[in-house]
């Protein structure tokens, strides 16, 4: 075997091998192409550049960080950190490496952007979350202009740095022996004979329109214009203004919104307060219109889903209480998930004054200190707040949280193949109704950060579950490994890597124990219910519901419905996927009338039974899956004129 | 520098293609600054940011007046340079205060139209940058920043710049340091002005606020740049005092006019008052009408003029231009019981009336003095050179460079500089 000699073409030493049978051993290069277009901008949103600066902030140590825009304009966008700013050096390594970050490396270390002892934790000690070289130009999503300046604590003097990108041509040939350029820089430095002084300032300047247009929710607000100047009635308010939203402005109004910013928070609020007035404003919508699909974007204009986006991406605090922080006073129910393969999940006793975490004998490691960020004068935090989830008319009333840790012994694969350790633990919140919608599902964090959004499939978990899967909400917490299954644009996985396909299994069996500990949690309530509804036609009706519930071939899946009957304003019910509310009044008027009397409550009560029982079975069958609510009321009600009949005739 | 992304039409025939480009940016002309001193950057203008400004301000502080503890919230028309921005984050950042900014500049509105918003937006961001030493060594908050916007666009409040004043919450300190005079503009204007600026500013401050707060105006006096519709009326806010004795008697003692002047001009038997009465009046005009707008809302505060002084811009000894420093502070009136259930005795002062804070403004305002005198009677020139090199040399300017240019007297012509 010989080594290429990297002079010779490998194409000509091939050509000149052949029928030799000699092999050749070289190294796999890769195309500087394919980093020109990952500069280009390989995102999303406008909202993954801010996350990926924020991602660099947060690697530099920073303890507090703005971003300060004049939105909904957006003329700029500028980003200042307290974290320990770059010398020119490190600098100019940074605007001639794009794509080769020295984070987690030992040129890191000679740079000290990374610890001395960890080239994966920073100097201070965090464990590392983004990728500078990449990150940085992830701004090419908004801007090709853009200007950094920076100083670090020691140095006598702050550098800059003014960079325009080149837009990305896939067919443009290489400039430069098969380096492509990427732009223009200038570096500069100046005198700051302070030397304590420290930070990074990123000026976005010269927006994209496209990325300007998506900020400030432009098609949502054309579309509204639209839909109110059609004369056709039906339109009209088919397309709703945001619920909360930065207002309406174009580029002709000049300084002036056309609409003023509609916003859950009142003067006096601090940016802490208005960022959990947010999520309360969020949840609130869903308590008072149980009905209406929660939906962020429908919610939120693009500002604030980015906002919200920012919130779960980068690892704050919890808005209000950290899951694994639950206890008996925030009305949960806590369950151990097995790591054994045909294990079950088992209750955690939090009435000693435990929380979930404690009750599991889980360390959650606090991080070593704060990372604060502001946005336009919101804190950001993480948006999650299991405890204040709203309650349904479901059968369990109120979130069950499961945990769980798991630290493979990954000793016996080769090192080569093994792609490091692993170790990783999470919480699943099962609740009546997640809120909002995009956070059903399971978020995978790596060293707290995520740049995927909630995956609904739960990796991809076959089992059909589709109702109880739409209430939980969970996050994986990777403390060591899985970052090299994590794909460049760091919001997306690879499917085939060893720690993913790990995170994969171990996701997949907790469901499995979290769908059977629901299920025996829904019998014994269904039970306590009948049991409280006290007749034995009761019991027999649910003995019978269950066991077509059986034959219908759903056992794996969701316990039957409950069913309730609207009272007649129709307040006070909701229609959950685990329970509906069928329209009495409809039936009232369908059925002979009856003169109020203890008898005649009793037959009504034992047709609303009955009915329900019918409507369970239907159910069991997939008879009603597709029709609408409407029709299921105008269909009960016609069943319900047949079951009146009975003792008439 | 930033290009502008607003050449784009909006709606109607817009062009396919017209969010897909931006207008080519090219790099930034401020990175070769020109650091050349300009005459906004004499020493008695560090007169007025020590003396009146800082010394307020630190009054302000050692009171604990500002709103939120530990920031000063300051809004502000600052230049490119930041000098007033720079004194006071000093000032706060030696009381253990950060400064808080709210920036308006709209530098470069007067440019040809088709680069008037690359202009504005690039004064703004230039201003914008040079924030960045004073955040990174902790006297300025992170958050600060500076809009591309004029101050009348206060007057709208579905401007970005009131939505940004609104999240914020009331100022500590209103510094409007402006280079042409307040009452330059057609009163009643269709467009936003000055005026409406402040009156939403003050209702803005009015109902957010219940502490102090301070209002620092620098504008021009002379009768040039001071619209003769506003002028005539701020001339009928004081002839309205007149019909009281006391206010007559005091406005002849302090400035050498009266009533009967006024009404020579009102009735135009006289084209315009004498020049020299021309600032007097626009300062107890001003005064006066800021008065108003705070005694006529609800809740009602008043206006004290703490400090005012005059300086020269075209000719020696003009005084053309005024700077006045200002505290507002609401007016708290206790209950009076008139159905006597309480027992409290009733009170019997009574409240007082228009007539008497205006009196409190006259009487301060004779102490108005000419500042380019007062340094050469202090000697104060030399002192000032130095502390306004200092900040000339924050701001990036040669500091022996300044000096030099503050000692050639063929650079300030109107003044007697003394020698080196």
């Amino acid at each position: 075997m010989e080594t290429s000699n990297p002079s010779r073409s490998l194409e000509q030493k091939l050509l000149e091998q052949v029928g030799t049978q000699l092999v050749t051993e070289t190294l796999l290069l890769t195309n500087d192409k394919v980093l020109a277009r990952i500069t280009d901008g390989i995102y999303r949103a406008p909202g993954s550049s801010l996350r990926e600066l924020l991602s660099n902030a947060y690697d530099a140590d920073a303890t507090e960080v703005a971003i300060s825009t004049d939105a909904p304009r957006f003329s700029r966008i500028v980003v200042r950190d307290n974290g320990q700013g770059m010398s020119l050096e490190t600098l100019a390594y940074v605007v001639e490496n794009i794509g080769g970050s020295s984070k987690r490396t030992t040129r890191g270390q000679e740079l000290n952007v990374v610890s001395r002892s960890d080239p994966a934790r920073t100097p201070r000690g965090r464990r590392i979350i983004g990728k500078i070289g990449i990150g940085l130009f992830s701004i090419a999503h908004l801007s090709n202009h853009f200007k950094i300046t920076t100083k670090a604590a020691g140095n006598t003097y702050r550098a800059h740095a003014e960079i325009l990108l080149a837009q990305f041509d896939e067919g443009a040939e290489s400039t430069d022996g098969g380096k492509y350029q990427q732009g223009r820089v200038r570096i500069w430095s100046e005198e700051d004979l302070n030397t304590a002084a420290h930070g990074t300032e990123i000026a976005v300047l010269n927006l994209k329109p496209s990325a300007v247009d998506i900020l400030r929710s432009r098609e949502t607000w054309a579309q509204i214009g639209t839909a109110a100047e059609t004369a056709e009635p039906a339109s009209k308010g088919s397309i709703a203004a945001p619920t909360f939203h930065i207002g309406e402005y174009s580029l002709d109004s000049g300084n002036t919104l056309d609409t003023s910013a509609k916003v859950p928070w009142g003067a006096s609020a601090t940016s802490s307060e208005r960022f959990s007035s947010l999520v309360e404003g969020v949840v609130d919508l869903a308590r008072r219109k149980p009905s209406d699909p929660c939906d962020l974007e429908r919610i939120l204009d693009n500002y604030f889903y980015t906002v919200w986006m920012l919130g779960l991406a980068l690892p704050f605090e919890y808005v209000k209480q950290s899951p694994f922080a639950l206890a008996v006073a925030d009305s949960v129910g806590a369950f151990l998930i097995s790591n054994g393969a045909k294990g079950q999940a088992s209750a955690l006793p939090l009435d000693n004054g435990n929380t979930v975490a404690i009750a599991a004998g889980m360390t959650i490691t606090p991080p070593p200190f704060p990372f604060e960020v502001e946005i336009d004068g919101i804190r950001l935090f993480r948006p999650i707040d299991i405890a204040s989830l709203p309650a349904t008319a479901n059968s369990i009333k109120n979130p069950q949280i499961f945990v769980g840790e798991f630290s493979p012994d990954l000793s016996r694969i080769p090192e080569s193949y093994r792609g490091g350790d692993l170790r990783i633990f999470g919480y699943f919140a099962w609740a009546p109704k997640v809120v909002p919608n995009e956070h059903q599902g399971v978020l995978i964090r790596i060293n707290g950060a995520s740049g995927a959004l909630f995956d609904t499939s739960f990796l991809r978990y076959k089992v059909a579950e589709r109702n109880r899967l739409k209430q939980i909400v969970a996050e994986v917490f990777v403390d060591v490994g899985l970052d090299a299954a994590l794909n460049i644009d760091r919001e997306s996985f690879n499917y085939t890597h060893p720690h993913y396909v790990i995170v994969q299994a171990w996701v997949h069996n907790a469901l499995r124990q979290i769908t059977n500990q629901l299920k025996v949690l829904a019998k014994t309530k269904q039970k306590q219910r009948s049991a409280r509804q006290g007749t034995q036609r009761h019991i027999a009706l649910s003995e019978i519901v269950d066991e077509e519930w059986m034959l219908a071939g759903r056992e794996d899946d969701d316990t039957p419905p409950h069913v309730v009957f609207s009272p007649p304003d129709g307040t006070g019910l909701v229609n959950e996927a685990d329970t509906i509310a069928l329209d009495r009044s409809l039936l009232l008027s369908r059925i002979s009338p009856r003169v109020k009397s203890t008898t005649a409550d009793a037959r009504l009560a034992e047709l609303e039974g009955d009915l329900a029982a019918i409507y369970q079975v239907l159910n069991a069958y997939r008879v009603l899956d597709k029709v609408s609510l409407e029709t299921q009321n105008k269909l009960m009600a016609s069943i319900a004129r047949i079951l009146d009949l009975r003792g008439k005739y | 520098m930033a290009s502008d992304s607003n050449l784009r039409t909006e709606g109607g025939d817009e062009d396919l293609t017209s969010s897909a480009y931006g207008t080519a940016a090219s790099f930034d002309v401020a990175t070769s600054k020109k650091l050349t001193p300009q005459p906004w950057h004499r020493p008695r203008k560090q007169w007025v940011r020590e003396q009146q400004w800082g010394r307020l301000i630190q009054e302000f502080l050692a009171a604990k007046l500002s709103a939120k503890e530990g920031v000063l919230q300051y809004l502000t028309l600052p230049g490119p340079d930041l000098l007033d921005v720079r004194l006071v984050a000093k000032l706060c950042a030696s009381v253990g205060y950060q400064l808080k900014l709210l920036g308006f500049n709209d530098s470069g509105s007067d440019a040809s139209s088709a680069n008037k918003a690359t202009e504005v937006a690039n004064a703004a961001y230039s201003a914008d940058e040079s924030l960045t030493p004073l955040w990174m060594n902790g006297s300025v908050s992170r958050d600060s920043f500076i809009y591309r916007d004029s101050v009348h666009s206060l007057a709208e409040p579905k401007s970005i710049g009131m939505t940004r004043l609104a999240q914020m919450g009331s100022m500590d300190v209103i510094n409007l340091d402006l280079c042409n005079s307040l009452a330059c503009l057609e009163p009643e204007g269709t467009d936003p002005t000055n005026y409406e600026a402040v009156r939403a500013l003050f209702d803005f401050q009015r109902h957010h606020r219940h502490k102090p707060f301070l209002v620092f105006l620098t504008t021009r006096t002379d009768p040039s740049r001071v619209n003769p519709r506003a002028f005539e009326r701020l001339v009928d806010r004081m002839l309205a005092n007149c019909q009281d004795t006391r206010f007559n008697t005091r406005l002849f003692e302090h400035f050498g006019f009266s009533k009967h002047h006024l009404t020579a001009f009102r009735e135009r038997r006289n084209p315009q008052p004498p020049a020299r009465f021309f600032p007097r009046i626009v300062l107890m005009g001003l005064s006066k009408w800021m008065l108003g707008l705070l005694l006529g809302g609800s809740p009602k505060w008043k206006i004290e003029l703490l400090s005012s002084c005059e300086y020269s811009v075209h000719r020696r000894g003009g005084r053309e231009m005024l700077s006045i420093c200002y505290q507002c502070e609401m007016i708290k009136t206790n209950a009076i019981d008139g159905t006597k259930l309480s027992g409290t005795s009733i009170v019997t002062t009574a409240a007082l009336q228009e007539i008497d804070y205006a009196l409190t403004i006259l009487k301060s305002a004779a102490n108005v003095f000419d500042l380019d005198e007062y340094i050469v009677a202090k000697k104060a020139y030399g002192p000032l050179v130095d502390s306004s090199a200092d900040l000339m040399a924050d701001a990036g300017y040669d500091r022996a460079a300044y000096m030099d240019w503050c000692f050639d007297p063929a650079m300030h012509p109107l003044l007697d500089i003394p020698a080196r």
